[in-house]
């Protein structure tokens, strides 16, 4: 079975003895233009490990510094070259435009922790409690029971019900507005060095915003720097940085090919 | 600011599985995604594995310190 790292924008490059899974070889499959870059792995899967994601990372990034490289998600594996060969003609449209986009660049990934004691931003847009269309109808009549009198505010489940989905729905469109502003804060502050920019909030519903960055290779200093500043003018953000990374937010799941299904 | 790159630090390691495990290139075709422990979806060209809970299992990890 071949473990595949990642896509290199070249149809060679040396092979980097003994850096993969297992002690095995990283050695070009070459296919048109491009090369997957993978090791011969002896079994039909790989535990996912801190050690062995790292490992995985490490590939990567050593290949970044001779060539663009789209990282794949961890665990990729294919029987055998010429499989994997099929696989990259498949996707090779897209493949070859996620490389120039990622190419000379690196991923900077911050996570954002807005302090609301020491905000000091005017007009927080999701204090005007508005309702999402979804929950319109549901989110109407909670607000009328909220905003009933205090003697004539039914106390029955079916209230109780209608104002948590309320404060729900209060919650999570204060969470997006509030990872829109930051942005487009972010957006504004950090344009010059930053080629593009990913903004996520959190499956798990916590406070803090997640954001990817991409930044030209030889711009991260400069990058930080922006960022310093950005810590100085807002210090209602904890701003805590990691990186450089391979593009793994810059690149599509699935391939752009004419071709997909 | 310095950005991090310690290598044995726990938040760079959640960023780096927030990364690997969700993000990067899917191939179609022949290739999956195969993690050990973790059942195997064929879904007629595409291919891939659910990691939600081998992700999960190292948040916990590094949250707690034990990774």
């Amino acid at each position: 079975m071949l473990y595949v790292y990642g896509i290199v924008d070249s149809c060679r490059f040396e092979t980097i003895p003994g850096d993969g899974h297992e002690g095995g070889d990283i050695v070009p499959v070459p296919s048109g233009a491009l090369a997957a870059a993978v090791s011969v792995l002896p079994a039909c899967s790989i535990e996912a490990t801190p050690q062995s994601v790292w490992r995985h990372e490490r590939v990567l990034e050593r290949l970044m510094l001779e060539h663009a490289v789209l990282p794949l998600r961890f665990g990729t594996v294919c029987r055998d070259a010429d499989a994997l060969r099929e696989c990259l003609l498949y996707s090779s449209d897209g493949l070859v435009n996620d490389l120039e986009r990622v190419s000379g660049k690196v991923e900077i990934a911050l996570r954002i922790v807005e302090d609301d004691r020491r905000s000091a931003l005017p007009g927080r847009s999701w204090e005007r409690a508005c309702i999402s269309t979804t929950d319109r109808q549901s989110g109407e009549a909670a607000r009328g029971i909220l905003n009933a009198p205090g003697k004539d505010r039914p106390a029955g489940r079916g209230a109780a019900y209608l104002r948590a989905r309320l404060q729900r729905v209060r919650g999570e469109m204060a969470r997006e507005d509030s990872g829109k502003r930051l942005e487009q804060l972010l957006r504004q502050r950090l344009d010059l060095v930053a080629k593009d920019v990913v903004c996520a909030l959190p499956a798990d519903g916590s406070a803090a915003f997640l954001l990817s960055c991409l930044v030209e290779r030889d711009r991260v200093t400069e990058f930080a720097d922006a960022l310093d500043h950005f810590r100085r003018d807002y210090p209602q953000f904890d701003v805590t940085c990691t990186g450089p990374w391979a593009p793994y937010s810059f690149v599509a799941a699935a391939p752009l090919s004419g071709r997909q299904q | 600011m310095v950005v991090r790159t310690a290598r044995d630090d726990e938040l760079a390691l959640a960023d780096l599985l927030d990364r690997a495990l969700y993000k990067g290139v899917v191939l179609w075709g022949e290739a999956t995604i195969s993690l050990a422990g973790v059942e195997l979806v064929y879904v007629g060209l595409k291919v891939l594995v659910a990691s939600y809970a081998t992700s999960e299992r190292f948040r916990s990890a590094a949250r707690s310190g034990a990774s």
